[in-house]
């Protein structure tokens, strides 16, 4: 006789029983699990929904209800938490001088009108702040720029440009600068003679002032 | 400085002394030139602490004679001293002249009223110059003006 050899009151027990295993088939099986799985994402979104209302509560909310939950665990009045002793004050028990809101409050008005007084100097004012000199009205700017760009221009126009005999003498006393007059250098003087207007009689003058006075 | 009165005075004094002669030549010769007296003086002082402590008197006043004949020469170039000018300017140039060279060139040839000839000569390269060999009177401004050497 062999071992493994089954025996009748054995045929009678269900092993998926005895393993207390499923005899459903995987497939219909696998749909049930789906359908766990759907319910459990509904259960899900619903925690998610409660998670967003309690993010858009303020900070003293869930303080609060981190004190309710400690007060559910433990009892404040257990804990030796007071309502009067929340309401110490910090400073006067230091003995310090509670910051003045007001005169916070002063100080900010201040410097906002610091600053607004800057932004009224920004803020163009129009002719009427700028400076009026004496003989001038403040209303006629424009003319009055336009008059000292012409001005200027006719000043410039009119400064002493370098007359024919003071640039022939400045090139005549450069012409001397080595102490050796060459023929090249005549030449140049020449022509520039011819250039400027100048007669001999005029270089000769240059030449004694130059030379030998 | 008048190169010219300067080479008077040498002539006068050529034989270490000056006679009465030479003195009244010299005093013609200032005249001849427009010298002034205050330029003269420069000129005559120069000349007296320069020149005259080396001379060895060798004669009586002899260097008269020699003037005249200078200052007589001088007096006969006449027209042809301006073109005798022009060609020292011409030739002062073409060798390089100096500041000083010109200068004394220039006062030289106004003191003989050439002046603008001579300046002409230097400074008008387009004008013609006939270049001319000087005659020996006119030594003096050529030494002055480097166309001749001292010794020469």
């Amino acid at each position: 006789m062999f071992i493994d050899e089954p025996t009748e009151d054995e045929d009678d027990i269900d092993p998926f029983e005895a393993l207390n295993v499923s005899t459903t088939a995987p497939a219909a099986r696998g749909a049930s699990l789906l359908d766990a799985f759907a319910e459990d994402d509904v259960e899900d979104e619903s925690s998610e929904e409660e998670g967003e209302v309690i993010a858009t509560l303020e900070m003293g909310g869930m303080m609060e209800m981190n004190e309710e939950i400690v007060e559910s665990v433990i009892p404040l009045s257990e804990a030796g938490v007071n309502e009067e002793e929340e309401d110490i004050d910090p400073f006067e028990e230091l003995g310090a001088m509670r910051p003045n809101v007001n005169a916070v409050e002063s100080t900010n008005t201040n410097v906002n009108d610091a600053l607004a007084a800057f932004m009224d100097e920004d803020e163009y004012q129009g002719p009427e702040n700028t400076i009026v000199f004496e003989g001038e009205s403040a209303t006629k700017d424009e003319p009055i720029e336009q008059e000292e760009v012409e001005e200027e221009i006719q000043v410039e126009t009119e400064k002493p440009r370098a007359q024919p005999e003071e640039l022939y003498q400045f090139l005549l006393e450069g012409v001397w600068v080595d102490d050796v007059l060459d023929p090249a250098e005549v030449a140049l003087m020449a022509r520039k003679r011819r250039e400027l207007g100048i007669s001999f009689e005029t270089h000769l003058k240059i030449l004694k002032q130059i030379l030998h006075d | 400085m008048s190169i010219l009165f300067q080479h008077a005075l040498d002539l006068a004094w050529s034989d270490g002394r000056l006679s009465k002669r030479g003195a009244i030549l010299l005093e013609n010769f200032q005249e001849i030139l427009e010298l002034s007296d205050s330029q003269r003086s420069v000129v005559e002082e120069k000349h007296h602490l320069q020149v005259i402590p080396h001379l060895i008197p060798r004669g009586h006043g002899s260097g008269a004679s020699t003037l005249d004949q200078w200052m007589t020469s001088l007096m006969d170039l006449d027209d042809e001293l301006p073109r005798y000018l022009i060609s020292m300017g011409r030739q002062s140039l073409e060798t390089g002249i100096s500041k000083q060279a010109w200068i004394e060139g220039f006062t030289a040839a106004e003191r003989m009223k050439c002046e603008f000839e001579f300046a002409r000569g230097v400074w008008e390269p387009e004008f013609e110059v006939e270049i001319l060999v000087w005659p020996e009177v006119l030594d003096p401004v050529a030494k002055s003006l480097g166309l001749l050497l001292e010794e020469e």
